[in-house]
């Protein structure tokens, strides 16, 4: 079995994604983390019970229970969890998963893209751009998860 | 030579002379200015003018406009396609005139000192001696700006520019200069606000010509800002409209920047020495220096300035101060001096002193740069005052010293040529302009020394500038031992360099500036040589000494090394998460820092090291809690996971700070409070706290505003004209006059609206500003509208209801068609052409749904503003009549903050109104829609299918039908202010809550709570905060004003009537309280009125708030002392407040 770790606060695109890796690949199996705490504290703890990480990018800072609305809305925390990766030389693949196009603070994808593989050579792998409304991300998933699986 | 000159003079004439029968003499007039040969074009222009004077307004323009209504308007010039000729066309004009432009430039040489000075009333009366004898000029224009806000008279200002607007209707560039020349002469200058407006302004700019519409209204009217001018030419050529004064002083500038950025030297040089035979310009001293052998100017060779330069270098301070104190004073305001008058001061350890006896703003300069070199506080608050200073001085011939000045302390890399090319004496720095050419720099420095005396820093700058420094006689130890030590570094003698260095750091006489280049230089030593321990030891070890002396230190090369090598490369000790949480912006990095520091002695949380064997109670502890283990840092720190756990630690880190480290025991107890204001918050939200709409005001007011103070001032200057009756003009929108071109020498321009309610847009730019800030700065509400609804989230909750499904087909991006999902294709109920016509229908319903949905993504859910987004949801577009109201309501608000404040509420109460719209439009329109969908889809399929075929198709699709409206009424209620919604809520409740919390800022006492709480009802949650805000109020007070750390006290809720009444009750007040209890032991009795209105209690606040808060006049205090015991009793009637 393949082990790959999803970070994804998002629960219908993490559902469609789950379902559709299911569908997929029979050898996979896939730990769900749902904020940047989250996410962070399992790829450091077990990294090396990981794959591959499929990472999305904005996401609440921690996770939601009865007692933590999930504080501030981190719109890079996926870059964030690559940073601790990189410093804590953790390096599983990773690859982005995004709904969006342009980030808050102005940055598009392809140029974060860039910017990505510069700083994080080892881990970043490339990214997906899922849509509810299309299934071309499915096919991008799989051919990352062909490749680097 | 003479004769040839004389046939192309002949030739030019008879080509003009033949166009002008043929009515095209413009045509004639272009070919000569286009034509290359300069001495014939002046002969040429000499002999049209002898034959008729009606001919020079081809040649000239207007030069001389004695009306305000003539400025700008002459249109006949013609556009040529090189510098050069425009520049040879410039010529032609200040030849002419020569005579007006020398007295010109001596007028504003006084204009300049004086005012520099403070003489405001001695340059108002240079400016209009130019106006007598060279008429008006947008120079003078905004000269007089300048004194009107200078002397407290911005309403002066503001009329003189309603009166240009209203009579300069023809000038092609005037009203626009104006009116951006207004707003940078003011004295309270918003200046990136200023940046921005001209850079708005430009960026709408749609002509053929659009990149010499800007780099002309660039050059005029922020040239320092930019370096690079590709169209210089366009800038002279526009400029042909303008008076001879405003023409001549572009030309300089443009010469100035040629010869900073090396463009045309060969061409420029000839041309200079021509126009400097006629006109005396002191500005083209350096370049008449380094090219002119006959140059001979005294006032340029200055042999006081190069005496002053001379005490300088010899490290005789005082002398040298009181020399330029004199010079100022009798000779030119020169930037250089101002500087090594403001240095001295600082080298030589004195206190600052004015230079000048009148308030001005010399001293204004000087004393800010005085601060900066001193270095005892942020250099950047000084700074920023230097550069609003020389936005308002942009046209002084300082500005060229002043921008330079400021780019190099902020170390912003700038064309050093502008210092050197600025200087109008001769001084040694100028040699620096030809580092390259030391031929040239030997030949410049040497022509000084022959034209003042044998000047020791001459001589020791050319061994400098040659690279072959050896002591000179005279010359100030230090400086030669630092200038050594620069040597050995730029020659990479590392080792030599350092020793140098150190010996210099550890002089006990050492004054800030010396520190700072020694501390800078030993920096990048060990960086360079990658002693990167000893690197950030030092970068740390200087910080705590002086944070402001590292202000220019560049730490990035060792942070990247760091980084690079993930931390390990340096020891992990104390040092390590002091550097990186000092030098990163990347919080990941700071808190990975601190964990990796904490881990190696044996703790997970910075807290628990206050109890570590190997801890110490020194700076280093308090720098690492208060800077590195601050609360933003502590969001990325593994081990804090929640919000509670991160502002835990936090509140115990202050608790701590403030404990032991006294002297800023303000700072941590006023973030104590917010902390705890944060918690107790936190605790109170909602928990499951559906709405999705928040910005963070209190950021926004704190952090976001402080820049814009100067458009509020602009509109209360403006609207308190207005309030007495005075028509006031001006630009709408900002919007500047555009040349565009018509064939081949013909312009057209745009025309410009004037603006009848000048207070309306005043108020409109400093509203607009703080609307800008509350929706769209990281604090504002598109972050987490866009985070929190718009992306994917709203998305994901409609679709996937069909989709479970199979009613919903995706898209196949690359071939753009629905794909039919396979659950049909293969379905055995139905034939072939049934399953065809049912995959057209679920693709047409698939496209429907999906175009629905788009459109409330990205037509609906956004923010409508200035004609983006019309069809946005969260309208924030005010009318006319509702920024009038609010521009004369506001206007009595007591100052800038509580202004803002206002704006705030007024945009919180705007967004109310559209979070309730957009509710309404959910419920109701998008509901319908959605559901006309789906009933046009049943329809069909029953059309299709009949009601046997599929029958549970037809049951799935109205379930989904009422899972989607559930799921609109659901995402309606996203549509709410967060972070506002408490739930409703008991007394008794909040009452522990705030106990507990408020008793963690006081970790050394304890607090024992006598309750009595005989009150019921439940309080509606809008009022929680209200509640909270008060009663913490009062147990704070018990806390604070209680002797000993076992406290008791009592606190009962009651109901009397309509009324609730809390009382609070303790003893043993302190006799040292700052309240005002007349403490006399026993039956002491206490003055309530003072002791609530006197505010250190914080009781008025309390009272604030429950009478206007909790919306009930009759709301009161009453405070009892009996012997030592206190009692305040708090009635509030509770009709409204109570949920029934």
């Amino acid at each position: 079995m393949k082990r790959i770790l999803f970070i994804e606060d998002d629960q219908y695109k993490m559902e469609k994604i789950k379902d559709f890796l299911e569908d997929m690949f029979s050898n996979i199996d896939l730990v769900i983390r749902t904020s940047f705490h989250g996410g962070f504290e399992e790829i450091v703890e077990n990294h090396e019970n990981y794959d591959l990480v499929l990472l999305d990018m904005s996401m609440q800072n921690y996770d939601i229970s009865a007692y933590e609305s999930g504080g501030d809305p981190a719109p890079l925390a996926g870059k964030s969890i690559l940073t601790q990766m990189y410093l804590r030389e953790i390096t599983t693949s990773v690859v982005v998963v995004t709904m969006y196009e342009n980030f808050q603070d102005g940055t598009k994808i392809k140029d974060l893209n860039t910017s990505l593989k510069e700083e994080f050579p080892e881990n970043y792998k490339g990214y997906v751009f899922f849509s509810h409304m299309d299934t071309k991300w499915m096919n991008d998933i799989k051919l990352f998860i062909e490749k680097l699986l | 030579m003479a004769k040839s000159i004389d046939n192309i003079v002949h030739n030019n004439l008879g080509h003009i002379l033949t166009t002008l029968k043929g009515k095209s003499f413009k045509n004639g007039l272009y070919k000569l200015k286009k034509s290359s040969n300069f001495y014939a074009k002046c002969q040429t222009v000499d002999e049209l003018s002898q034959m008729s004077l009606a001919y020079n307004k081809y040649i000239y323009g207007n030069p001389i406009s004695m009306e305000i209504e003539k400025i700008g308007t002459s249109k006949s010039n013609f556009y040529t396609e090189d510098l050069i000729s425009e520049i040879d066309w410039l010529i032609l004009s200040a030849r002419k005139y020569q005579s007006e432009i020398n007295l010109f430039l001596n007028y504003k040489k006084d204009f300049e000192n004086n005012f520099l000075l403070g003489n405001y009333s001695k340059a108002l009366n240079a400016i209009e001696k130019t106006e007598k004898i060279i008429g008006y000029s947008i120079w003078a224009i905004n000269a007089k700006f300048l004194i009107y806000e200078y002397t407290a008279n911005q309403p002066k200002a503001k009329l003189l520019q309603t009166e240009i607007l209203e009579k300069n209707k023809k000038g092609i560039f005037t009203t626009s200069l104006i009116n951006f020349l207004s707003q940078r002469s003011e004295r309270g200058l918003s200046a990136y606000r200023y940046d921005s407006d001209l850079k708005n302004a430009l960026n709408n700019v749609r002509s053929n010509l659009s990149h010499s519409n800007k780099d002309f209204y660039n050059f005029q009217l922020n040239f320092f800002e930019h370096s690079v001018y590709t169209e210089l030419k366009d800038v002279l050529s526009f400029d042909y409209v303008n008076p001879i004064a405003d023409r001549y002083l572009t030309f300089r500038r443009v010469i100035i920047y040629c010869m900073a950025n090396g463009n045309s030297i060969e061409y420029l040089i000839p041309k200079l020495k021509y126009i400097s035979k006629r006109i005396k310009d002191d500005l083209f001293g350096t370049i008449n220096l380094f090219f002119d052998d006959k140059f001979n100017d005294t006032t340029f060779f200055d042999i006081n300035y190069v005496k002053i330069i001379d005490l300088y270098y010899a490290g005789l301070y005082e002398e040298a101060c009181a020399l330029i104190k004199i010079q100022i004073n009798t000779t030119d305001v020169d930037f250089n001096l101002i500087n090594l008058y403001s240095r001295s001061l600082v080298l030589g350890s004195k206190n600052f002193e004015p230079l000048v006896a009148n308030p001005s703003l010399v001293n204004e300069i000087s004393e800010n740069i005085f601060k900066i070199y001193k270095r005892t506080s942020n250099p950047s608050e000084a700074l920023y005052s230097l550069y609003k200073t020389v936005k308002n001085l942009d046209n002084f011939d300082i500005s060229y010293g002043l921008s330079t000045y400021i780019k190099i302390e902020q170390n912003i890399k700038c064309n050093l040529n502008y210092l050197y090319l600025g200087c109008k004496k001769a001084d040694p720095i100028i040699a620096e302009l030809f580092t390259d050419k030391p031929d040239l720099l030997e030949k410049v420095l040497d022509k000084i020394v022959s034209k003042t005396f044998n000047s020791i820093s001459i001589s020791y700058r050319k061994k400098l500038l040659l690279g072959k420094l050896d002591e000179v006689e005279g010359i100030d130890k230090t400086k030669f031992k630092i200038d050594s030590a620069k040597l050995l570094f730029k020659k990479d003698m590392y080792n030599e360099s350092l020793e140098l260095w150190s010996e210099i750091y550890k002089d006990s006489y050492a004054t800030p500036p010396v520190l700072e280049a020694s501390i800078d230089y030993i920096f990048r030593i060990l960086s360079k040589t990658e002693m990167y321990d000893e690197a950030i030891k030092w970068y740390v070890d200087s910080v705590i000494k002086n944070p402001f002396l590292v202000y220019k230190t560049n730490a990035s090369l060792v942070h990247k090394a760091l980084k690079k090598g993930r931390f390990k490369i340096v020891q992990n000790n104390i040092y390590l998460p002091l550097f990186v949480s000092l030098v990163s912006n990347d919080e990941n990095e700071k808190s990975f820092a601190i964990e990796m520091f904490c881990k190696s002695k044996g703790v997970i949380f910075p807290s628990e090291y206050f109890f570590h064997e190997e801890f110490e109670n020194n700076a280093y502890t308090e720098l690492f809690y208060y800077h590195s283990c601050n609360n933003e840092t502590l969001k990325y720190y593994k081990h804090l996971n929640t919000t509670k756990k991160r502002l835990d630690e936090r509140i115990n880190i202050c608790n701590y700070l403030a404990q032991y480290f006294v002297v800023n025991k303000e700072n941590y107890s006023q973030e104590l409070n917010l902390l705890t204001n944060e918690l107790i918050i936190h605790e109170g939200t909602q928990k499951l706290d559906e709405s999705k709409i928040y910005a963070n005001d209190q950021a926004i007011l704190n952090k976001d505003l402080d820049e814009y103070e100067g458009l509020y001032n602009r509109y209360i200057t403006i609207a308190g004209l207005i309030l007495k009756n005075l028509k006031i003009l001006t630009i709408n929108k900002n919007e500047l006059r555009l040349l565009d071109k018509k064939g081949e020498m013909e312009y057209t321009q745009n025309e410009i609206e004037y603006s009848e309610h000048a207070d309306i847009d005043s108020f409109y730019n400093v509203f607009s500003v703080i609307r800008e800030k509350f929706l769209f700065s990281k604090f504002g509400i598109v972050t987490y509208l866009s985070t929190r609804i718009r992306h994917g989230v709203l998305l994901g909750e409609l679709r996937p209801e069909l989709e479970r499904n199979n009613l919903i087909f995706f898209k196949n991006k690359l071939k753009d068609r629905y794909e039919p999902h396979s659950f049909w294709l293969n379905n055995p109920k139905l034939i072939q052409e049934d399953k065809n016509r049912l995959i057209n229908l679920i693709t047409d319903f698939s496209s429907k749904i999906d175009t629905l949905i788009n459109k409330i993504i990205k037509e609906n859910i956004q923010i409508s503003l200035n004609g983006e987004h019309e069809r946005g949801w969260f309208d924030y577009e005010f009318s006319l009549t509702d920024l009038q109201s609010y521009s004369v309501t506001l206007y009595y608000e007591e100052n800038y903050k509580a202004f803002c404040k206002k704006v705030l509420e007024t945009l919180w109460k705007r967004t109310d109104e559209n979070l309730e719209k957009i509710r309404a439009i959910l419920q109701d329109k998008v509901k319908t829609e959605f559901v006309c969908i789906m009933n046009e889809f049943d329809g069909n399929l029953r059309n299709l299918l009949g009601k046997e075929k599929m029958p549970e198709i037809f049951t799935t699709l109205t379930t989904c039908s009422t899972n989607i409206q559930n799921k609109i009424d659901k995402i309606a209620s996203w549509f709410k202010r967060s972070g506002k919604t408490h739930s409703d809520f008991k007394l008794e409740i909040l009452m522990d809550i705030i106990s507990t919390n408020v008793q963690r800022a006081h970790p050394l006492k304890v607090l024992k709570v006598n309750s009595n709480y005989k009150f019921n009802k439940v309080i509606k949650g809008e009022f929680y905060e209200h509640f909270n805000d008060f009663i913490r109020i009062f147990i704070e007070n018990i806390l604070k004003h209680t002797v000993g750390n076992n406290i008791k006290c009592s606190i009962s809720i009651s109901q009397e009537k309509d009324d609730i009444i809390m009382v609070f009750e303790n003893d043993n007040i302190s006799p040292e309280s700052e309240i005002p209890i007349g403490y006399g032991g026993k039956g002491t009795q206490v003055d309530g009125l003072k002791l609530i209105t006197e505010g250190k209690s914080g009781l008025m606040k309390a009272l604030k708030t429950m009478k206007d808060d909790l919306r009930c006049d009759q709301n009161d205090l009453f405070i009892k002392t009996d012997e030592n015991k206190f009692k305040v009793t708090a009635k509030i009637n509770f009709t409204q407040l109570v949920v029934v």
